[in-house]
């Protein structure tokens, strides 16, 4: 990344806050929203973009980073929808561009019953979405998430009443352009309910800005894929917060490939027993990406299993960061929370940083982590060699080999298939431009 | 004494700086069968990988001639495509890769060097099955992840099933016999013996007599510090199994100096 000394560091805190200003009038949401908008933009201008001196940040100084950005000014280019991987899922669609809900380009019909979706931006706020807006939020200070709440033009809202799944995977199409889009996404899966859906992100908008909610009641299930490939030129902020209710499964994975500067943020509670799922990922890195996908998983109650796994490839000049911190509350005894986070590396300008961090209250509990840092085995890569095969297939066999240990951690198998079809395309186009 | 096949002259090899092997001699001609033994650290492994190309295995003098190709200016698998085959000591397990896929990625690689299509997989499946199961190869060692787990004879038998199927001109072989039971010695020597053929020959590295009952020699060499110092025909293997390396071992450690 660039280092710019000499930039005042409240230039792009200023910038962001003059466009709310300027925007605040026309964004959708009645009264209540625009109250919760003016308290999380007074938020944020206290707090300013968080910097390394904050733990979670430390790795990623996001103050610095966006120093030059020009955040959330610019032209939006017509959308056009790209291949997301999914379509074989057949999957209502949502599609947003710079910020805005293309109803044209979207298809949210025919979900059955009990299956409410819509734009954020579509009508009056419904009182369960404007609700969990008003309070979910992750813990402590959280300056990204309070521009998101307070700049959100747009986003999915999705409600699965108790007991219905919908007939069709749903799917988030986001495409970033010019300054760029700042989304809210808003999930509820009611009791018993099960929703799958898939996230896509692309475009080459100044900052992408995507916050979700999810809310699963009690025994509910949410199969989750998101794949960030927005283009270089993009910094893009997913903070996302879970709510997770008693013997309710969360499995979350994120395939990040794009933007110069990504932080996927996952803040999950499990807030009844017996909870559990993944929150896991894999990555592709190259050029001068930074990558940070920091966790906070709140084990609050007992009996609650969770798995943290990532695993991926940090090239050229690339930077990784996973940080998964996992906190097990004084009562959530019989807990077993496993994570593994592994790198490797494959030029010598590459680094990865992994912070794995345990907080155990209770005693009764399972927990493990474990965090490599590696590089292309020589020895594995001379055997296929040896057998006549090239330098560059060779390392594809063991890159894919690596990688893909972690797509195991999503247990839906189409949402599986089709992220492992998308990382191994990325991957062979990586082979054929050397 | 040269040879179109494969020539090696005042061969030079240095692991981490240091000389392993101190120009070493050796001349095949095809078809032929040469047996290297010699005391455990004399640089028989380094002599294979130098062969094969491995990485850190530094040619600093001499040359090796391969079907009229200098093998040292080649990438490991330009002289796999070449015809040079390892069988290696310690074979590597490679967690997350397919045995059946990499047998088909290693054959057609082949293949499309030698300006051949890839092989249809109906075609590539029976190949394999029928290879496999004369080396007493099990369908469910084909299912896992290349060598995950394997005994140490199933990896030496996956050797020579990869041997098989990649049909090679010179089948170099380390110590293939260690490590395998009375019985998988007899099937891998008869893997070996099978394809035995007017143009292949094999370089087999070996500490026991017994393997070479199985696979008879046309010729024996003893290397010690780094190169040749005796060769002969397969009654050398029956002198030194009796007198074992001690006439040598002095001789290495003038030669090492
Ligand atoms: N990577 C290395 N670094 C330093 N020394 C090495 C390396 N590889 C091999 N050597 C040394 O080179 C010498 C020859 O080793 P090599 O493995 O070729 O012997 P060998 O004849 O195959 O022995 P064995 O019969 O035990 O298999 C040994 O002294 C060994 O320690
Ligand atoms: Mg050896």
């Amino acid at each position: 990344m660039n280092i710019h000394q000499n930039i005042d560091p409240n230039t792009t805190e200023a910038a962001l806050a003059a466009a709310y200003a300027a925007r605040r009038a026309a964004l959708p949401g009645g009264v209540k929203l625009a109250e919760i908008r003016d308290e999380a933009m007074a938020r944020f201008k206290t707090l300013g973009l968080p910097h390394r001196r904050i733990e979670a940040w430390h790795f990623t100084d996001l103050r610095r980073l966006l120093a030059e950005a020009s955040a959330l000014s610019g032209e939006a280019a017509a959308p056009q929808v790209a291949d997301t991987g999914f379509a074989d899922l057949k999957p209502a669609r949502l599609v947003f561009a710079g910020g805005a809900f293309v109803a044209e380009l979207s298809d949210i019909e025919g979900l059955g019953e009990g299956v409410e979706i819509a734009a954020l931006s579509a009508g009056p706020l419904p009182e369960w979405a404007l609700a969990q807006i008003a309070a979910r939020r992750p813990a402590g200070d959280n300056a990204v998430f309070d521009l998101g709440l307070a700049m959100m033009s747009d986003g999915a809202l999705i409600r699965v009443a108790a007991g219905c799944t919908p007939a069709r995977p749903v799917e988030i199409i986001s495409m970033s352009s010019g300054g760029g889009s700042v989304l809210r996404h808003v999930v509820e899966v009611g009791d018993g309910a099960k929703l799958r859906l898939a996230e896509h992100c692309s475009g080459e908008g100044a900052m992408t800005l995507t916050a979700m909610s999810i809310d699963l009641g009690d025994g509910a299930r949410l199969d989750h894929v998101k794949v960030q490939d927005e283009g270089r030129s993009t910094a893009h902020l997913a903070p996302v917060v879970g709510l997770i209710g008693t013997r309710a499964v969360i499995n979350s994975f994120t395939l990040t490939l794009g933007a110069d500067l990504a932080r996927e943020e996952r803040h999950v509670r499990f807030d009844g027993d017996d909870g559990g799922g993944s929150i896991s990922g894999a990555f592709l890195l190259s050029g001068k990406t930074h990558a940070d996908t920091t966790l906070f998983i709140d084990h609050a109650k007992p009996g609650g299993q969770s798995r943290e796994v990532f695993k991926g490839i940090v090239d050229d000049a690339a930077r990784s960061v996973v940080q998964t911190s996992v906190v097990v509350a004084q009562h959530a005894q019989k807990t077993d929370a496993r994570q593994g986070i592994h790198a490797m590396l494959l030029s010598d300008r590459a680094a990865h940083y992994s912070k794995p961090e345990l907080e155990i209250y209770a005693d009764d509990v399972q927990c493990a982590h474990g965090a490599t840092v590696g590089e292309l085995d020589e020895n594995a890569m001379f055997y296929l060699m040896s057998r006549g095969i090239s330098r560059t297939v060779a390392e594809a066999m063991l890159i894919e080999a690596f990688v893909f240990g972690a797509m195991d951690e999503i247990a839906d198998d189409d949402l599986r298939e089709a992220i492992s079809a998308y990382a191994l395309a990325r991957l062979d186009q990586r082979q054929t431009h050397g | 004494m040269s040879s179109d096949f494969l020539n090696i002259e005042n061969l030079v090899v240095e692991v981490a700086g240091k000389p392993i092997i101190n120009g070493l001699n050796l001349t095949m001609a095809p078809g032929e069968v040469h047996a290297i033994m010699g005391p455990n650290g004399s640089g028989k492994s380094t002599l294979s990988y130098a062969l094969a190309g491995r990485n850190g295995y530094e040619v600093t003098g001499g040359s090796v001639t391969f079907l009229g190709r200098d093998l040292t200016q080649m990438s490991p698998d330009e002289r796999a495509a070449a015809g040079v085959f390892l069988a290696f000591q310690y074979p590597i397990e490679i967690p997350g890769v397919a045995t059946m896929t990499f047998l088909k990625e290693a054959i057609n690689a082949q293949r499309r060097a030698r300006g051949l299509d890839d092989l249809p997989t109906p075609q590539f499946m029976r190949l394999v099955r029928e290879k496999a199961k004369a080396l007493k190869v099990s369908d469910d060692m084909l299912k896992r992840p290349l060598n995950v787990g394997f005994s140490g004879g199933e990896k030496k038998r996956n050797e020579i099933l990869q041997m098989a199927l990649l049909e090679p001109r010179l089948g170099v072989l380390d110590e293939t016999d260690s490590g395998l039971d009375i019985d998988a010695l007899k099937v891998v020597a008869e893997g070996v013996n099978s394809l035995r053929a007017a143009d292949r020959s094999f370089l087999v590295i070996t500490h026991y007599q017994r393997l070479l009952d199985h696979i008879v020699p046309d010729f024996v060499h003893v290397m010690a510090g780094g190169r040749i110092v005796r060769s002969g025909d397969k009654s050398l293997a029956l002198e030194l199994e009796r007198e074992g390396y001690a006439e040598f071992e002095t001789g290495m450690g003038q030669s090492a100096a």
